[in-house]
């Protein structure tokens, strides 16, 4: 029932598949824009990445500092337990984040244009 | 291509155009109702390919995209929303196409055909996507997309190849 040509056939795909994978790896995620700021589920703030600046988030006693500086946005100084978002050093490129749990503020980073998700969903 | 009883038979036509479509239907329900990895959208089994694949061999084409067409319809209005429906629709009418070109040129399998249907359904529904978010960046989902295709397009594929085989059109002469 499965006959050669759906084997060329399946090759044939797979094939693209692979280089299409290997083309968009080359140039994927794309540069990011803007960092967005989001504290207790509300944005505070978008950034141009490319203005150097601190942002300081003060939110119910959490106290967040986040650098951006030269296309790149990083956790400078946080009050909270961990301090794993300050380890997670700096994040360029569309769809990272810095996530600090404990004190509710996530750093996103986003291209020029809207995502894909927030359309879809 | 008519492959039903009396040509001029309308009545008929619109009645298991419509039963097909509900079948149709009836697929696309179940398979919301089966979590397929949810890592990346669009990834599904492709369960009402079954019965478009049946309607695009045992029907023809005409009535492959009607049955495509109204299942795409009714399932995206009632389960997706508008953008999916728009989605859905890219997808279906391109693999339909592409399946119908690989069926007329007789070399393929049914399995084949519904390999490149599961692919090509995915790809119009990336470009659909891509043109609607004016954001190219949908393609990333592509290779994943056309593996995945490949191999639910093959199990559909083997089932409408053993339905095709054994069930004989028309039903109900």
């Amino acid at each position: 029932m499965l006959k050669k040509a759906d084997i060329i056939l399946a090759t044939i795909i797979l094939i693209a598949g692979i280089t299409a994978s290997l083309v968009i790896g080359s140039f994927s995620p794309a540069k990011g824009e803007k960092a967005f700021v989001i504290s207790d589920g509300h944005v505070f703030g978008v950034y141009s990445l490319y203005e150097n600046r601190t942002v300081t988030v003060l939110s119910n006693g959490h106290v967040n500092k986040i650098l951006i500086r030269g296309g790149e946005a990083r956790m400078i100084s946080s009050n909270c337990s961990g301090k794993d978002c300050i380890h997670q050093g700096s994040i360029s490129k569309t769809s990272e984040s810095i996530v600090c749990l404990p004190n509710k503020v996530i750093v996103k980073i986003e291209g020029k244009d809207k995502s894909y998700d927030e359309i879809s969903k | 291509m008519m492959k039903y009883p009396n040509k001029k038979n309308t009545a008929y036509r619109i009645t298991f155009c419509a039963g097909m479509a509900a079948l149709a239907l009836v697929f696309s329900y179940i398979e919301l109702l089966i979590p397929f990895f949810a890592a990346v959208p669009g990834i599904k089994l492709g369960l009402a390919n079954l019965v478009i694949l049946t309607a695009l061999y045992k029907l023809g084409f005409t009535d492959a995209v009607i049955i495509d067409v109204i299942r795409v319809l009714a399932a995206g209005l009632l389960f997706s929303g508008m953008f999916g429906t728009l989605y859905s629709l890219a997808g279906a009418l391109l693999s339909l196409l592409v399946m119908y070109g690989l069926m007329r040129t007789g070399r393929f399998s049914v399995i084949g055909v519904s390999m490149a249907g599961g692919v090509f359904h995915n790809l119009g529904q990336l470009i659909m996507a891509a043109l609607l978010v004016s954001a190219p960046e949908v393609f990333v989902y592509l290779p994943v997309l056309m593996i995945t295709g490949i191999l639910s397009g093959a199990v559909i594929g083997t089932v409408a190849y053993i339905i095709i085989k054994r069930v004989s059109f028309p039903l109900f002469p």
